[in-house]
């Protein structure tokens, strides 16, 4: 699973992984905000689009413009939806880190 | 809702961002503005907006770019068109390489050419505030006689500075010729030398290596340029060191970079004005005067000024001379803007380097014909390459390629070829400067091709073949009728065919003229070589005194006339380009004596006899007649008829006058002989012999035509007996007589490889035109055939087409030749008589390429199976 263009960036993958979890409100100042809720990290919304347009050409997002909407003069929001792939590749890279992760000898065994 | 984020923040996004992204990101900007105005206050989101806009703006964001795999994405479509592009230029290999090469060489020979013209247009432009700086000769009439000559008064540059407020700075300087210069024993001659004033390094613009401008503002001192400093010194540091002059000492103050091919004056050395002692007066007619003007002054009041400069002082230019007090003499001020100086008329005494205007404006002609031509060819052969591709685009119609999507194909079709063209242009520009720098010495300066005009030239050529592509991709891909195209039928329509032939027969008429005027041209070398000049150049040495003692270049004569393969040796003042040699005579006339300045020439009592100079009427010089010295004169015809003499033999000729000559009788008539270039008329001259007191200027040795390989060694040690100290400098006459005609000379090299070129291209245009003849007539010659026409009527069927390109081409090429011989032949003061066959010879080599270059086609198309063709429906 590891060609190239498949490859999940550390930013991509947190992208990814917030998409999947705000499920059906997934949109660029959603996605935004829980970033900064959820790890602490202040990104610039063009750089989560910038990322967002970038899983989408790989595959791994799908898109639909959501309706009209009073809070931003009317203009509709972009949702996006993990695709299948996106899923499975998300599966994937956490598998293979918690994998590698309990590989690692146990920290607090070496200071006894 | 009153509060919105920054109008022109929000237009700025609008403007560059890509409409499908648009509102989705304008969306997300609001949203986030909305919550930061209730959070952070308005000021705080304004700014965090502007900020979001400018991060927004990245390529993938902006209008042009769109996504990869939408349909129609431009990089896509550029990839296709130049592989589209590859792909023909693989296949159609000799049309390709015609039309790249073609296109090459003449872009190439057209630059070049462009740069010379663009050189010779801004000559002295380095020179700061140049639009300032002003010459200032002298126009004299002398009995009606106007002679126009570069030099002005001595006195003058201090008297403008004192008594016309507008010249800020006026300095003179005098030519120094090439004097003899030692340096640690070595004797070095060829170095052209100006002496001048200290404002001279201050007021134009030379670069210095060492040195300031301040370097000339002691007596001897002088000032190198870089070569020559190299040349006298090798490695060592120039400054401070002694060069040696045979009466003093100059110390090297400073040097100076090689002076640039763009200025006038071209000089090796500068010796300090006060190192001499001039004789600084009004009369003393001699000097070189430039003056700078102050900022904000207008030269018109400046010229009158100057004007009345001259008349206050007539009477101290008439100098206190006796003989020329009476005399009507009128002086006046010529003034040329330093920049005007290298186009100007001729002028007498003049030392800038100069450049006759009509040969410029031939060279003009010459780059446009070229560049039109090449662009014409370029166009063409596109074209006839194009519609083989016809079907091609019809295919793409069908699938839905738009107009505009065809006319990219065919840019990008220009484009590589432009990748082809430019790199080989400029190798071949590099190249044919090398060449005409070492074969035709014409230099052209780097910085030429930086300057703005240079820029402009280049830009506007290749606007003409984007020009050129782009009308291109107009005609082919306008087509309407997509059927047509996919049976392979170009419909270009009746008004391209006809717009194509008249572009053809203009390259054919360049051609035209361009064999006319070098016929022309060479006819009239021939005709100078050959002419009677009246008096023989071949085998004829010619030494330049540089001691011009009497008794000892009489001995050095003597020594010569002993050595093994030389004929005759005598001395004279005459040289090809040597000035100055007009003084006042008294004539005896009708009404009687009549004050003339005239030619004259000293020579010794052989030398007549030397040069092969005719005497028709009366008697050379003779020793056994002791009164020959100093009572007789030999004029020359053109003398005789200007004096108005019907028999000349015995008249009075008094002069020149203040000398120690006076009365002599006219003994004998020369032939004319022509000394100067044919550019002038033979002026009257007047021929005594040399005596002690006039010195012998330069020796001329008439050898065997089969001379002894070591003549010239042991002319040499003959001479080195005699002048130890100086150098011995020597031309042949023939070649340096030549050398009278080498800006002539240099136009015609350039035709001569215009030529060859001019003709390639003609070539290539036809043949590129009946390409595009034989696709578009294929049916109808199948028919024919089909019919019952043979090879032959075919086959002139097809060149038909074509001889009325030659008839158009007269039309446009002869007016165009006739003016440009007529005008250049004006420069010279004997020329060649103009006929008709200089003008019918061209249009059958015409004819010649058109039937050569199109018959190939025309056989092409005469031999074809005809089922191959008609079968095509």
């Amino acid at each position: 699973m590891t060609i190239k263009g498949n490859y999940l960036g550390e930013f991509e993958e947190l992208v990814l992984l917030s998409v999947a979890s705000l499920e059906n409100d997934a949109y660029g100042v959603s996605i935004m905000q829980y970033i900064e809720t959820e790890a602490g990290r202040t990104v610039n919304i063009s750089a989560v689009h910038e990322v967002l347009k970038r899983l989408q050409r790989k595959g791994f997002l799908k898109s639909r413009m959501g309706g009209a909407t009073q809070e931003r003069g009317g203009r509709r929001k972009r949702f996006f939806l993990l695709t299948v792939a996106g899923r499975k590749t998300l599966e994937e890279a956490m598998r293979l880190k918690l994998q590698l992760y309990k590989q690692v000898p146990n920290f607090s065994l070496k200071f006894s | 809702m009153d509060i919105q984020p920054p109008k022109w923040a929000d237009r700025f996004l609008a403007w560059y961002c890509n409409p499908d992204l648009l509102e989705e990101i304008q969306g997300d900007a609001h949203e986030l503005y909305f919550q930061r105005v209730k959070n952070e206050g308005k000021s705080s989101a304004d700014w965090k907006y502007i900020w979001d806009v400018i991060r927004f703006c990245r390529w993938s964001n902006i209008k042009t770019s769109t996504d990869e795999l939408k349909p129609g994405y431009l990089g896509v479509l550029w990839n296709l068109n130049l592989k589209i592009a590859l792909r023909h230029a693989v296949h159609n290999k000799i049309a390709f390489s015609i039309k790249v090469f073609g296109l090459s060489i003449c872009l190439a020979f057209a630059l070049v050419i462009a740069a010379f013209v663009i050189q010779e247009f801004t000559f002295d432009r380095h020179h700061a505030d140049y639009e300032k700086i002003f010459r200032v000769g002298a126009k004299v009439g002398l009995h009606g006689v106007i002679t126009n000559y570069a030099v002005s008064p001595l006195a003058l540059g201090d008297g403008m500075e004192e008594e016309i407020p507008e010249v800020e700075t006026a300095f003179r300087f005098m030519f120094g010729g090439n004097p003899v210069f030692t340096v640690e024993d070595n004797l070095f001659n060829g170095e052209t030398t100006l002496i001048p004033c200290e404002d001279f390094l201050k007021v134009l613009s030379f670069d210095f290596i060492q040195g300031t401008t301040d370097a000339l503002d002691e007596p001897n001192k002088i000032v190198l340029t870089e070569s020559t400093a190299h040349k006298f010194f090798g490695e060592k540091d120039p400054l401070g060191q002694t060069v040696n002059l045979p009466w003093t000492q100059l110390e090297v103050a400073a040097v100076i970079k090689d002076v640039p091919v763009s200025s006038h004056l071209r000089f090796d050395a500068l010796i300090s004005w006060d190192t001499y002692d001039f004789n600084d007066s009004w009369s003393n007619i001699n000097a070189y005067t430039y003056f700078k003007m102050k900022s904000g002054a207008d030269i018109k009041p400046v010229r009158s000024k100057i004007n009345e400069l001259f008349l206050n002082h007539t009477n101290d230019i008439k100098g206190s001379s006796a003989h020329r007090h009476d005399e009507e003499i009128s002086i006046s001020p010529i003034v040329d803007n330093i920049a005007d100086i290298h186009l100007s008329e001729f002028r007498d005494e003049d030392i800038a380097v100069k450049r006759d205007r009509t040969n410029l404006n031939i060279l003009i002609v010459v780059v446009i014909l070229f560049f039109l031509t090449g662009v014409i060819n370029f166009y063409n052969l596109s074209l006839a390459e194009l519609t083989t591709n016809v079907r091609k685009i019809g295919i793409l119609r069908v699938f839905g390629g738009s107009t505009a999507n065809h006319g990219k194909v065919i840019v990008t079709n220009t484009l590589l070829s432009m990748f082809v063209i430019l790199p080989i242009t400029g190798v071949l520009s590099y190249a044919s400067l090398l060449m005409a720098e070492d074969y035709f010495s014409i230099s052209v300066a780097r910085s030429v091709f930086t300057s703005f005009w240079f820029m402009i030239v280049l830009s506007g050529s290749f606007f003409l073949f984007i020009f050129s592509a782009k009308v291109n991709a107009f005609v082919l891909s306008r087509t309407n009728n997509i059927i047509d195209s996919l049976k392979g039928k170009v419909t270009l329509g009746y008004e391209g065919i006809r717009s194509r032939e008249l572009l053809v027969a203009m390259q054919l008429a360049f051609s035209i003229i361009m064999i006319a005027l070098i016929t022309i041209i060479v006819d009239q070398f021939n005709y100078v070589n050959g002419v009677d000049k009246g008096f023989e150049d071949k085998n004829t040495i010619v030494i330049k005194m540089l001691n011009d003692d009497f008794s000892t270049a009489q001995t050095f004569q003597e020594s010569l006339r002993k050595l093994n393969g030389i004929k005759k040796v005598d001395g004279g003042s005459f040289y090809l380009d040597n000035v100055e040699t007009k003084e006042f005579f008294e004539v005896e006339t009708e009404n009687g004596r009549k004050n003339m300045l005239v030619t004259y020439m000293e020579c010794g009592y052989d030398y007549l006899d030397v040069m092969g100079i005719k005497v028709t009427k009366g008697r050379n010089f003779n020793v056994d007649f002791s009164t020959d010295n100093f009572g007789a004169y030999i004029i020359n015809e053109t003398a005789a008829r200007e004096f108005g003499w019907k028999d000349p033999i015995g008249k009075s000729i008094w002069g020149p006058l203040g000398t120690d000559r006076d009365e002599g009788q006219i003994i004998g008539v020369v032939k004319d002989f022509n000394f100067a270039s044919l550019h002038s008329k033979i002026a009257p001259l007047i021929i005594f012999p040399a005596s002690e007191g006039w010195g012998i200027r330069y020796v001329y040795v008439k050898t065997d035509p089969i001379r002894p390989s070591n003549l010239m060694a042991q002319i040499g040690l003959q001479y080195k007996k005699l002048y130890d100290d100086l150098p011995l400098e020597w031309e042949f006459l023939d070649s340096k007589y030549a050398s009278l005609y080498q800006n002539d000379y240099e136009v015609k090299n350039v035709f001569q490889v215009g030529l060859v070129i001019s003709i390639l291209l003609s070539s290539l245009g036809i043949f590129g035109m009946s390409a595009l003849l034989v696709i578009i007539r294929a049916k109808e010659m199948g028919i024919r055939k089909v019919v019952g026409a043979d090879q032959i009527q075919l086959f002139t069927l097809h060149l038909h087409g074509f001889i009325k390109f030659i008839l158009i081409a007269v039309v446009i090429a002869w007016p165009i030749a006739y003016y440009l011989s007529v005008n250049w032949l004006d420069n010279f003061a004997y020329h060649i008589e103009l006929n008709l066959w200089y003008f019918i010879l061209p249009c059958f080599v015409a004819l010649i390429i058109v039937v050569l270059t199109s018959g190939y086609h025309g056989l092409k198309s005469a031999r074809v199976n005809p089922v191959d063709i008609l079968k095509n429906e």
